[in-house]
């Protein structure tokens, strides 16, 4: 790897020595460091940085708790970091694809807004081919392609991802062209590899472990991987492609106090020497790297640049914002109107049809019929020739209409034949109602008061308002469920339960 | 038999004390996982990997492997007892096992429960054992045409779903349908029905939905029909099952377990498809198909065995190539990579003693829950006889933890309370909740293998590859079936 050199172990020598000096009077951390990651537990990165948190735990006395905000790519887990303090105690760990993301995502969140930390994993970039197939080889691969002219499949996760951008790059590089056939995550898309669906996978040297069907095509780094020493380069092959890489680090909100970022920086580095880290990421086949702020931030600078060139060659950004055919408000405003002249002429003149399935249907005809005019938005063609985003959307749409027009017809005929049906109790209405207005009040209240005083009173609420009288057991019960929950959750499962903003 | 001798080497590898400890400790883990709603299996694998860094790869692995067969049997208690599905595949033994809480006979459902997940489980592990390498090759011949027709064969199933009205369940379907288009469309990157809100980005979560439009909805619709104010408690029986009972639906449990594994065996299908495609054989086999619903045994075990079957069923693409079968075993992957094992076809090879003493220690896991899950079954039942008044609120607080966890989101919190009005005012009309969730499992599984499908070539892609053809007419089948069964009893009661 170009990117390690006997300069940068030099330079985090020095570090190491300069921080040692500077934390011994420092205050940081009191409180426990919270990484907040992106995807579900047992995902790739989160993996990764428990195992970080469970070294860390060797060169420092703070502890560190790992919360997963899933959603929107990383903008949750982003937008949660940037909601937080920037006192050094929320890290956030980020991957090469938030580039994509912030650059797709109109959420106004910019990668100024954090201080890139430290990278501590690089993971070459390589294509992957099925060894069954006819197809192996670099040369294969680009004589099969050219041969489909356009059609050859390319397998990997999402539109617009790392890997997809990467297979454009390689196309553009290669001077060849292929179909993305986007997956819902890398293993899916691996096993039609294995099934030969598709031709060639764009990956990181851990999707070949351990599956010797597979083999790698080609690699993109200035040498040989030590691990597979069979798979060429693409400098080798002739190609200009030598150093893209999935990288994995850390990084926090802007402003975060000299000190901590002091205490962070020398930690890091620890880790990042560490060898039982290094074997840990080392059985992942990617490779462990220590790249501080500066080195790290010139990477993800020039990776930007890149998947913006990229994200426009595939034709998921464009230059010209299309605006909205239909703005959401006037069509919204327009049905909901239409829905109360409705009901109000039923109302009027056809009481008897006005029955709950009747109102449903209604309401459920005006939210598909919302909903259809938003399909005008989505984008056409291109990208998805035969079936758009819109194709499905619409299919349900419509048989959406077809049955809520069957329904009113076939209530309205049984109406007919049909007496009243029984009027549910009112005042048992107002019970069940009353449940759901406390609920409601329960979840407002949980922001400002946090989980456990919250539930504690909802239960108390709760019991009462079900006409259950015994005070004792009541106050017990809900002092236990709460207890119950902190050990359960908290202490035992370590899943993190909200806190307020008043108490916790 | 080589693989005789492996399989009695992994016996013998974990019949010590430790091991035996381990599996027990994650047995109880995993039905408490699975009892707790928001807990799915996955996350509980995922909870549980921190603990296994100390242990030795293989005690590692066969304490996450036993938490990941007890979690699936766990969901099927609450769904049982309070209507709330622990985990997404229990949503079918609400249908059945609270229709029979609700009879007074909760001891009835746990047991048949505990018995068909145990027999499934043990069925599954025995197909992984034996059969596992050509059934990985045969599920690799999947493409997307497979899973779209696999995808529309499980949406047929609302046909055998609905008991009444067929229209109001279509409607039920296509709400779930159009609802699982919100978020970000996987091939294109556009949000589609997002609104600007950034947490519909990946779409509605399952797991709220789940517990709104079971828990939640079963709760306030409770309250404003029956009489809950002041009920006095129906006498709520323990008893379980007798055998001869269990003897009687053994071709249902046998049939289902092995419906379930085969479907685990597909990668992405998974349990929850596995448990609804069993239910809806059960029933078309049944000797009674209108009991079903409404509390008939079958069809609670049917919904256990498949659940438990596949277990074995998703091990073996992961143990075989490397590919996770199911969200759990995804998790699995990742924590055998952290003790240096690389699962695959390699595995089996360098390390056989590992993988037939995780065989072996399934079996025996399967045992440990058999019993576990026959002494819990009398702590449960005393649950349900709590009064409706104070076990209400609780179950509320507990919907919250559990769609909290999901994604430590509020979003979820509300979006469950969202579909608990949902489902409350669809039910008060009759409309059936379980299509919506339906509707929501199978949507995405519909829309991106059929367009991937078309990505890879025309229309003719669906019915020119004898998998996704044999699966296309086997849905035009299933979803006419309630017609076609009821023409054949006419012309019998004709001929008669």
């Amino acid at each position: 790897m170009g990117k390690i050199n006997a300069a940068m172990h030099l330079k985090t020598i020095l570090i190491l020595l300069l921080l040692f000096i500077s934390t011994i009077a420092a205050a940081y951390p009191e409180k426990p460091i919270t990484f907040i990651v992106h995807s579900k537990p047992g995902s790739g990165i989160d993996i990764t940085t428990r195992q970080f948190t469970r070294i860390a735990a060797k060169y420092s006395e703070a502890t560190f708790v790992v919360e997963n905000k899933t959603g929107g790519s990383g903008i949750i887990a982003m937008r949660e970091v940037l909601d937080r303090p920037a006192d050094g105690y929320t890290i956030l760990a980020m991957t090469k694809s938030f580039l994509s993301t912030i650059l797709l995502s109109k959420s106004g969140i910019d990668l100024d807004d954090f201080y890139l930390l430290s990278c501590l994993v690089i993971d070459p970039e390589v294509l992957i081919t099925n060894r069954h197939a006819e197809v192996r080889t670099l040369q294969d691969i680009i004589r099969d392609a050219k041969a489909k002219q356009g059609k050859q499949k390319w397998l990997g996760p999402l539109v617009g991802g790392v890997d997809h951008l990467m297979a454009v790059k390689v196309w553009d590089k290669l001077g060849i062209r292929g179909e993305w056939i986007p997956f819902e995550g890398g293993s899916d898309a691996l096993a039609a590899l294995l099934g030969q669906h598709g031709v060639v996978y764009v990956g990181n040297p851990v999707d070949v472990k351990g599956r010797p069907d597979l083999m790698i095509a080609a690699v993109s780094a200035e040498q040989r991987l030590p691990e597979f020493p069979d798979a060429p380069t693409f400098k080798e092959l002739g190609y200009d492609l030598s150093d893209d890489v999935l990288w994995r680090g850390y990084a926090l909100k802007n402003g975060v106090p000299e000190e901590a970022l002091r205490y962070l920086e020398d930690l890091f580095v620890k880790v990042g020497s560490d060898s039982e880290w290094i074997s840990f990421i080392q059985k992942t086949a990617a490779h462990p790297v220590v790249l501080m702020h500066d080195e790290f931030s010139g990477m993800v600078e020039k990776d930007k640049l890149e998947s913006l060139k990229y994200l426009k060659m595939a034709g998921i950004l464009s230059d010209n914002n299309s605006t909205a055919i239909i703005d959401q408000q006037s069509a919204a405003l327009i049905l909901s109107a239409l829905l109360l002249i409705v009901l109000l002429l039923l109302y009027i003149f056809k009481r008897e049809w006005l029955r709950g399935e009747v109102v449903i249907a209604l309401a459920l005809t005006a939210a598909a019929l919302f909903l259809y005019t938003q399909t005008f938005n989505f984008p056409q063609g291109k990208l998805s020739k035969t079936a758009g985003p819109a194709a499905m959307p619409r299919m349900w749409i419509y048989g959406l209409l077809v049955f809520n027009l069957w329904l009113i017809l076939q209530t309205i005929r049984q109406n007919r034949a049909e007496s009243e049906q029984q009027e549910s109790n009112g005042n048992k209405l107002v019970k069940a109602a009353g449940l759901v207005l406390l609920t409601t009040i329960y979840l407002f209240v949980v922001g400002y008061f946090g989980y456990y005083l919250s539930t504690f009173l909802f239960l108390v609420a709760g019991m009462y308002w079900m006409a259950y009288r015994r005070h004792i057991l009541i106050f017990a019960i809900s002092g236990g469920f709460v207890l119950f929950s902190y050990y359960a959750f908290q202490k035992v499962l370590m899943v993190p339960l909200p806190a307020g903003s008043i108490w916790f | 038999m080589e693989i005789f001798t492996h399989l009695a080497d992994g016996f013998g590898n974990i019949f010590d004390l430790t091991s035996l400890f381990i599996i027990a400790a994650g047995v109880i883990m995993g039905i408490l996982v699975g009892v707790l709603p928001g807990l799915s299996p996955a996350m509980g694998v995922a909870l549980l990997v921190p603990f296994s860094y100390g242990m030795s790869p293989l005690n590692a692995l066969i304490l996450l492997a036993a938490v990941y067969s007890a979690a699936n049997y766990g969901g099927t208690i609450t769904a049982i007892a309070i209507n709330t599905p622990g985990t997404p595949s229990a949503i079918v033994s609400t249908f059945d096992g609270y229709a029979l809480t609700k009879q007074g006979q909760p001891g009835r459902a746990l047991g048949a429960s505990v018995m068909a997940s145990t027999v499934g489980g043990i069925l599954g592990t025995v197909v992984l054992v034996f059969f596992s390498v050509p059934l990985a090759k045969a599920a690799l011949s999947f493409g997307p045409p497979e899973y779209f027709a696999l995808a529309v064969f499980g949406l047929t199933i609302i046909s055998s779903l609905s008991t009444g009205n067929y229209i109001k369940a279509f409607i039920a379907t296509l709400i779930g349908l159009l609802l699982n288009t919100v978020g970000m469309d996987p091939f294109t990157g556009y949000l589609r029905f997002t609104f600007g809100i950034p947490e519909l980005a990946d779409g509605f979560s399952f797991i709220p939905a789940l517990i709104g439009l079971f828990a939640l909805s079963e709760i306030f619709l409770s309250i404003e029909r029956s009489d809950t104010v002041k009920e006095v408690l129906k006498k709520v029986s323990g008893k379980m099952p007798r055998f001869s009972e269990m003897w009687k639906i053994k071709r249902a449990v046998l049939q289902s377990s092995v419906l379930g594994t085969l479907i685990g065996v597909v990668p992405g299908a998974g349990a929850t498809i596995a448990a609804f495609i069993a239910y809806n054989e059960a029933k078309r086999s049944s000797k009674n198909p209108d009991q079903f619903g409404k509390g008939a045994l079958e069809g609670v075990a049917a919904s256990g065995a498949a659940t438990s079957g596949s277990v074995g069923g998703a091990l073996v693409p992961l143990l075989t190539l490397g590919i996770p079968g199911s969200a759990a075993t995804a998790v699995l992957i990742g924590a055998l990579i952290m003790h240096g094992l690389t699962p695959g076809p390699e595995l089996f090879k360098d390390k056989a003693i590992i993988v037939y003493s995780l065989f072996a220690s399934l079996f025996v896991a399967y045992f440990v829950m058999f019993f576990l899950g026959m002494a819990g079954n009398q702590l449960w039942i005393k649950i349900i006889a709590a009064p409706k008044a104070v076990l209400n609120p609780i179950i509320l607080a507990i919907a919250f933890i559990g769609s909290y966890s999901v994604g430590n989101s509020m979003f979820d919190v509300w979006s469950c309370l969202g579909f608990g009005v949902l489902g409350w005012l669809l039910r008060r009309y009759d409309f059936p909740t379980a299509p919506v969730i339906l509707g929501l499992i199978l949507g995405f599984l519909a829309e991106t293998n059929f367009r991937r499908a078309l990505l890879m070539g025309d229309w003719n892609i669906f019915f020119t590859r004898p998998v996704s053809l044999i699966m296309l007419i086997l849905a035009a089948l299933s979803l006419f079936w309630p017609i076609i069964s009821a023409y054949w009893k006419k012309r019998k009661e004709v001929m008669e």
